[in-house]
């Protein structure tokens, strides 16, 4: 036999075996790669023992999902961002309960400068001040500004950013409550 | 090549110990330096790279009639790589975290030297037994380098061992692991541990050997004298 034609062959069969067995693993691997996901998401949640699933995959830019603990749903959450950091992009995960009420923010991308953007991170005292305000209401707002949020001195581009993160989100727990009510409906 | 010659197939033990690929052919150190950080990554990437090594050279035993000189290479590297491509596959289907921590390496298995070197020297060559033994040979001995370099580095490196083994294969393990050390040297874990480990290893095995050789000579020398 001709060595092009060995070669040809046996590349043609490794190939078709190869597509086969991907034909096979692909939607495995989705889902492996969905299940990591959300058990990921978990984290950002404010207690361990909560599950994530998907509420409002299709269609919109964000993602929104539920968050549930021992099935009874306990919120929405989806992630904020902004470009207003100090060093630009400040990205986290948002949980709120079903009316509105901040449950925690889970900062996961920013670049701000060190020692002194840290407070943006999970648990931190500047960030916990957010707890239980409301979403939508004028709480949202330092306290210079009428709101009831402490800035940190030396960090006010960065505190006021987080406030940009989760004003810029009103919209998105808005669709999450809209999408809830037509479920129920 | 002839066959005649290659079905005298050296020793089991080769691959094992005395033509280590890992100590002695200095072969697939890529992968070996990389993942060896914790034991259960280093153990995934051994056992991967047994099966992938023993599959390849069982293959291109069956192949001989097929390798004529001018294309024996590109026909064993297709061999390699579909194998390989086979477990890059399977991997994230069953264990889709760990494939994520060492997917990258799993696909460098292709130029893992060890395997393109067994079937150059052996495989193409010898009849499928002999092929398959010595692929089992070398693969367990570039396992077993494998999985003492990944224990002995994260034991040192983090104080534990089979830390997140648990949740990444399913195994019944503490998620921390066991741990062994109370202040544990993090250098093991980065990239300069593995050079140290892979040096203390080598230099272990020569020791041994030069040892087991005078006690040889020694006991020869006496046996003359009496």
């Amino acid at each position: 036999m001709k060595p092009a034609l060995i070669l040809a062959t046996t590349g043609g069969l490794l190939a078709l075996i190869l597509a086969l067995l991907n034909h096979w693993t692909a939607p495995q691997i989705l889902e492996r790669q969905a299940e990591a996901k959300l058990a990921a998401l978990t984290r950002a949640l404010p207690h361990p023992d909560e599950t994530v699933r998907p509420l409002l995959p299709k269609g919109g830019t964000s993602e929104i999902y539920w968050s549930a603990q021992a099935s009874e749903p306990t919120g929405y959450l989806f992630g904020i961002r902004t470009n207003a950091g100090y060093s630009g992009k400040i990205e986290a995960w948002l949980s709120v309960t079903l009316s509105g009420e901040i449950r925690r923010i889970y900062t996961f991308s920013h670049k701000e400068t060190p020692g002194i953007g840290h407070i943006i991170e999970p648990d931190q005292p500047f960030i916990r001040q957010f707890e239980g305000i409301h979403l939508l209401s004028d709480g949202l707002h330092l306290r210079s500004n009428g709101g009831e949020i402490d800035a940190v001195t030396g960090a006010t581009i960065t505190s006021r950013a987080i406030i940009d993160a989760l004003t810029r989100s009103q919209a998105t727990f808005i669709a999450a409550r809209g999408a809830t009510k037509e479920l129920d409906g | 090549m002839t066959d005649h010659q290659a079905s005298e197939h050296p020793a089991f033990s080769q691959g094992l110990w005395s033509n280590n690929p890992a100590l002695i052919q200095l072969l697939g150190l890529c992968p070996l330096l990389a993942v060896s950080h914790y034991a259960v990554t280093a153990i995934t990437l051994g056992v991967i790279s047994l099966t992938v090594m023993i599959a390849a050279n069982g293959l291109i035993s069956l192949m001989r009639p097929l390798m004529s000189e001018l294309i024996r290479l590109p026909l064993q590297i297709m061999v390699i790589a579909s194998l390989v491509s086979i477990a890059d596959l399977l991997l994230p289907a069953f264990y889709f975290e760990l494939h994520e921590r060492i997917g990258l390496f799993v696909a460098l298995i292709v130029t893992n030297c060890a395997i393109l070197g067994r079937a150059e020297l052996m495989a193409r060559r010898a009849p499928i037994r002999g092929a398959l033994l010595d692929g089992l040979s070398m693969g367990l001995g570039f396992f077993w380098v494998m999985c003492v370099m990944g224990m002995l580095r994260e034991v040192l490196g983090r104080g534990t061992l089979f830390a997140e083994a648990g949740r990444l294969t399913g195994f019944p393990l503490p998620d921390r692991g066991i741990q062994l050390l109370e202040t544990p040297l993090q250098i093991m874990v980065f990239a300069p541990g593995a050079f140290f480990t892979l040096a203390f290893l080598i230099a272990g095995k020569n020791y041994l050997d030069q040892r087991n050789e005078s006690r040889q000579t020694d006991r020869i020398s006496q046996q003359t004298s009496s």
